[in-house]
């Protein structure tokens, strides 16, 4: 059945057409997102998190090393967060009567600011919200990555890297600086950041030309295991 | 309701929409959580192994421990070291314990109330260094100077030299303590083969091996070093024919049940079966007949004639068949293997018990006397047999201290009593736990107004009884160095170096230390540095001075740092030179009397007594950590108890089951004991582990305020070897009584009864015979 155009459908045409530039700009957006990245709100200062936490301070001020907190970054796959009490090992020192994020900081571990056993204060672990993740099919182990940037093939990138970033590096660098610049491949330069925020997309894609680049296996299962 | 196609989207955008608004995505899944505790699974570091020296044997091996953040949290054996070769004993490893016991003393102690109490207080170290100071130097100037004994173990290395310099400077006396002393056994080494130090048994390259009694595979002398040897004698590397190894004893322990063939005899009774082999040997002209001839006086055979195998058999108490062999046939037949050597060189080890009878040197010497007849004495490393050990590498170092023997500690709990010693000091030994009770030390030392110091860090027997205490620095801790005895058949040095630091709540010092720094306060000239590091140095800098041995350095400094790093120094080049004296005349080593004698109750149920070391408590001084309580013994898996071996033929006759509480009562004193039954004990014999029964002081070795086990050598009956003088720890007989108790043993072993496989007449428990 033939319809006749008249001036009654173009309520119906306008809004079929907005429709389809919305669907169109989602299907982008979802698409970006997907396989690359997306095209807006990913550059975004990255999320509030329970306690204040200031890699400058810490770092870039404070010159702790990354694997100082982040214990098994060079050991296994997960990079870990640090505990409560690992905290403390500074922070029963650095009190929190002044600073309000350190008093936080001294509440989960059932202290008071001044750092004194409260009876009041329960210890609670902290939940921190996550700012990278990958899919549960996919597998990363940090150890290996760290390894091939501070001793094996990468190496060079590495210290590329910290060139870029003005990052602290000896002659010849040193194992513990040529970690921080592997960090920062993926990271970015999380030494700088008041709050962290994701560097790299960490999408299949950065990380097969990431591999494709270094001669490491591309293989399926090599991360789908 | 039907499901249509409308249905279905409807439920589906609403479990989405529901799934949405109860946010059931955002549960841990976008979160990371900061634990409050440190997992321990997370440390941080890396892991440093340093080599050291074990102190929990006499054997002293060479270990390495992995040290953590500062903390030593693994032993192991050091694989470069010779004698040990990277093994070690389940005493090394749980030695470890000793550094982070909750036990252990943290400052020094005064004691305050009587010598029972067992009450202290701590006081500070100059506090306590000055008192003793003043009582050393209070004696001296009433020029009493011989009224001060020092005690210690059988000490070696520079250590030695610290405590001879000290106590000769001084002008006192100085006795060594051992619990179950090798006395007899250096004495028979010395007539047998003229050598001063212990010679090194190459087992792996020997071919035939019979140990008389000697349980070289658990705990005598060396045991670490000889079942590494062990292992390559029963291997089939390099195209070598596995050797045979042969058992002489009383008691079934872990080497005569890791032998080809257990012979078992009366206890005592080993030398006249060496005889009989030596006899064969010699009659069949076995042996170079040179050697029969010097052995024998010319004589040949005749003079041996009583020990002629089937004159010997009811004489020693052998079964009179084993396995359908009848018993004449097995000595001739283990004399004619022994003699051809099982395709290499035959080797005749003894000890143990074997060494702790009335008649112990007899049977000693005459087993030693055996490698004569097979050319096995004096061999260089590596060809098999007996080799001797060279003497130490740096001059002027004191040779052991021979432990004083039973009559030695008789006259000092004499002196005790009387007044004669008015400064007593322990460092190492426990004489109050592992002398037997006929002594009376325990009485003496606590009706003693002597001024007894103890050198401990744990609380034991001898200890609680001590006016003073100055805790030590655990040996892994503290510098020092060992000769190895037996060495390993060359020169060597073996290093021990500090691999932790003491915890900040304890405060030990190292005894040569203070030794050294009262010497100085006292103005004696021992002609030593201040510190041990610094002796131990200078030691070190004779043997780079050598410019020879397995360490290298073009400096001193390097020298030093690499032999820390190896453990310690050798040169396998510089073997020893002495040639293996005439062999002993047989004939004349049979002369007298060579029956052992026993003292006995009166009474029922009367057995033989074989008190054994443990394998994990060695003589008690394990006996405070719990890992070595909690290892179970190799054949019965019991840990943590005391328990008497028994004939399980002969129990079930007896009407005892395992676990039943008896006393074991001597002519001296008793104790009790958990029955266990095992096939393999002979009838009429029973054994019994030393290393419990200490007195309250340390959690591990004692509970609920009184005693764990009970201690074996308490009951020994004063008899000693008749030459030596040495304490005959097997010369004891016990009446075994029950009490109508019943514990349960606390024993790895399941429940379900093991047999000796084999037909009836190869039956084990069938062939024994009291």
């Amino acid at each position: 059945m033939l319809i006749k155009p008249s001036l009654k459908m173009l309520p119906l045409a306008f809004g079929g057409l907005i429709g389809a530039v919305v669907t169109v700009m989602v299907l982008v957006y979802v698409l970006t997102a997907w396989w690359s990245t997306p095209i807006f709100g990913f550059s975004s200062g990255g999320p509030d998190q329970p306690i204040a936490f200031s890699h400058s301070v810490h770092v870039q001020d404070n010159g702790i090393q990354c694997e100082f907190c982040h214990r098994n970054v060079s050991k296994g796959s997960a990079a870990t967060v640090p505990s409560v009490e690992q905290c403390l090992f500074c922070h029963t020192t650095i009190t929190g009567e002044d600073n309000a994020e350190i008093a936080k900081l001294l509440a989960h571990a059932g202290l008071d600011p001044s750092g004194v056993a409260d009876p009041a204060v329960s210890a609670e672990p902290i939940d921190w919200v996550r700012v990278h993740r990958l899919p549960d099919h996919t597998q990363f182990v940090h150890e290996a990555h760290i390894q091939f940037f501070s001793q094996g093939g990468g190496v060079d990138q590495a210290v590329a890297k910290a060139r870029e970033f003005g990052l602290p590096l000896s002659q010849p660098p040193e194992e513990t600086e040529l970690v921080e610049a592997t960090c920062t491949i993926c990271h970015g330069e999380v030494r700088a950041m008041e709050k962290v925020k994701q560097g790299r997309t960490l999408k299949m894609g950065d990380c097969v030309d990431c591999h494709r680049d270094n001669n490491a296996p591309t293989d399926c299962t090599t991360c789908h295991y | 309701m039907k499901l249509s196609r409308r249905n279905f989207l409807q439920w589906a955008s609403l479990s989405a929409m529901g799934a949405v608004a109860c946010d059931i995505f955002r549960e841990g899944e976008m979160n990371i959580q900061s634990p409050v505790d440190l997992p321990e699974d997370l440390v941080t570091g890396q892991d440093n192994w340093y080599s050291t020296l074990c102190p929990q044997c006499p054997e002293r091996e060479g270990m390495i421990v992995r040290v953590m953040e500062g903390r030593a949290k693994k032993v192991q054996g050091n694989p470069l070291y010779p004698t040990n070769r990277g093994k070690q004993s389940v005493r090394c490893e749980g030695g470890l314990q000793a550094l982070y016991h909750p036990d252990r003393l943290s400052k020094p102690l005064l004691r305050i109330g009587s010598r029972q109490s067992a009450n202290f207080r701590e006081i500070g170290w100059d506090e306590a260094s000055s008192r003793l100071v003043a009582r050393l130097s209070g004696l001296r100037d009433a020029g009493n100077a011989n009224a001060m004994l020092m005690v210690t173990e059988p000490v070696r290395g520079h250590l030695g030299l610290v405590v001879d310099r000290f106590v000769g400077g001084y002008g006192g006396r100085r006795i060594a303590f051992e619990a179950m002393d090798q006395t007899v056994l250096r004495s028979a080494l010395k007539g047998v083969y003229g050598q001063d130090t212990l010679p090194d048994f190459d087992i792996e390259n020997s071919g035939y091996l019979i140990s008389f009694g000697a349980d070289f595979l658990s705990t005598w002398v060396s045991p670490v070093r000889y079942s590494r040897g062990y292992g390559e004698f029963r291997g089939h590397e390099n195209g070598k024919k596995r050797g045979t190894h042969i058992h002489v004893g009383s008691r079934y322990s872990m080497t005569a049940a890791n032998a080809d063939e257990w012979v078992p005899i009366t206890p005592g009774k080993e030398g006249i079966l060496a005889l009989s082999i030596a006899y064969v040997i010699i009659s069949e002209g076995l042996a170079p007949q040179d050697v029969i001839r010097a052995m024998t006086g010319g004589a040949g055979a005749a003079a041996l004639d009583q020990f002629r195998p089937d004159r010997v058999v009811s004489r020693i108490g052998m079964p009179e068949s084993i396995r359908g062999e009848q018993a004449t046939d097995i000595i001739v037949r283990i004399a004619r293997e022994f003699a051809e050597g099982g395709g290499g060189l035959g080797l005749a080890i003894g000890g143990g018990e074997t060494g702790a009878h009335t008649n112990g040197l007899f049977n000693l010497s005459a087993v030693y006397a055996l490698n004569y007849l097979v050319g096995s004495v004096g061999r260089r490393p590596g060809q098999g047999g007996v080799v001797f050990n060279p003497p130490p590498p740096i001059d002027g170092l004191p040779a052991p201290s021979p432990a004083g023997s039973l009559a030695d500690w008789s006259r000092v709990a004499d002196e005790l009593n009387d007044g004669q010693i008015e400064v007593l000091m322990v460092q190492g030994p426990n004489p109050v736990h592992a002398l037997p009770t006929s002594v009376g030390f325990q009485e003496s030392l606590g009706a003693s107004g002597a001024f007894v110091v103890s050198f401990s860090s744990f609380m034991d027997d001898t200890t609680q009884m001590a006016d003073l205490i100055l805790p030590q620095r655990d040996p892994l801790e503290e510098w020092g160095d060992d000769v190895p005895q037996p060495g390993p058949g060359y020169e060597i040095v073996g290093m021990q170096q500090p691999v932790v630091n003491p915890l900040s709540d304890l405060d030990p010092r190292s005894f040569p230390d203070l030794l050294l720094t009262m010497s100085q306060e006292l103005g004696l000239d021992d002609g030593l540095p201040n510190t041990f590091k610094d002796l131990l140095r200078q030691g070190a800098q004779r043997l780079f001075e050598l410019n020879r041995g397995s360490v290298e350095g073009a400096t001193f400094e390097a020298f030093w740092n690499k032999m820390l790093q190896q453990g310690g120094w050798w040169d396998v080049d510089r073997v020893s030179t002495a040639s293996p004296p005439s062999p002993p005349n047989l004939a004349e080593l049979a002369r007298g009397d060579i029956e052992p004698s026993f003292q006995a109750p009166t009474g029922d149920n009367l057995f033989y007594f074989i008190p054994f070391l443990s394998n994990s408590l060695l003589d008690g001084r394990g006996s405070h950590l719990p890992w070595l309580q909690a290892a179970p013994d190799p054949l019965s898996s019991v840990t943590w108890q005391t328990w008497i071996e028994i004939n399980s033929q002969q129990a079930k006759e007896m009407g005892w089951k395992e676990g039943d509480v008896v006393r074991v009562v001597s002519t001296e004193a008793n104790m009790s004991a958990l029955v266990y039954p095992h096939p393999a004990v002979p009838r009429g014999l029973v054994g019994i582990p030393v290393g419990q029964g200490h007195a309250p002081g340390v959690e591990y070795q004692s509970r609920d305020g009184s005693r764990r086990g009970s201690n074996p050598m308490s009951i020994l009956a004063p008899e000693t070897d008749r030459e030596t003088g040495a304490l005959a720890w097997a010369a004891t007989r016990v009446l075994v009584v029950p009490t109508g108790d019943n514990q349960r043993v606390s024993k790895f072993e399941g429940i379900v009864p093991a047999f000796p496989f084999g037909t009836k007449e190869e039956d084990i428990v069938q062939v024994t015979k009291g």
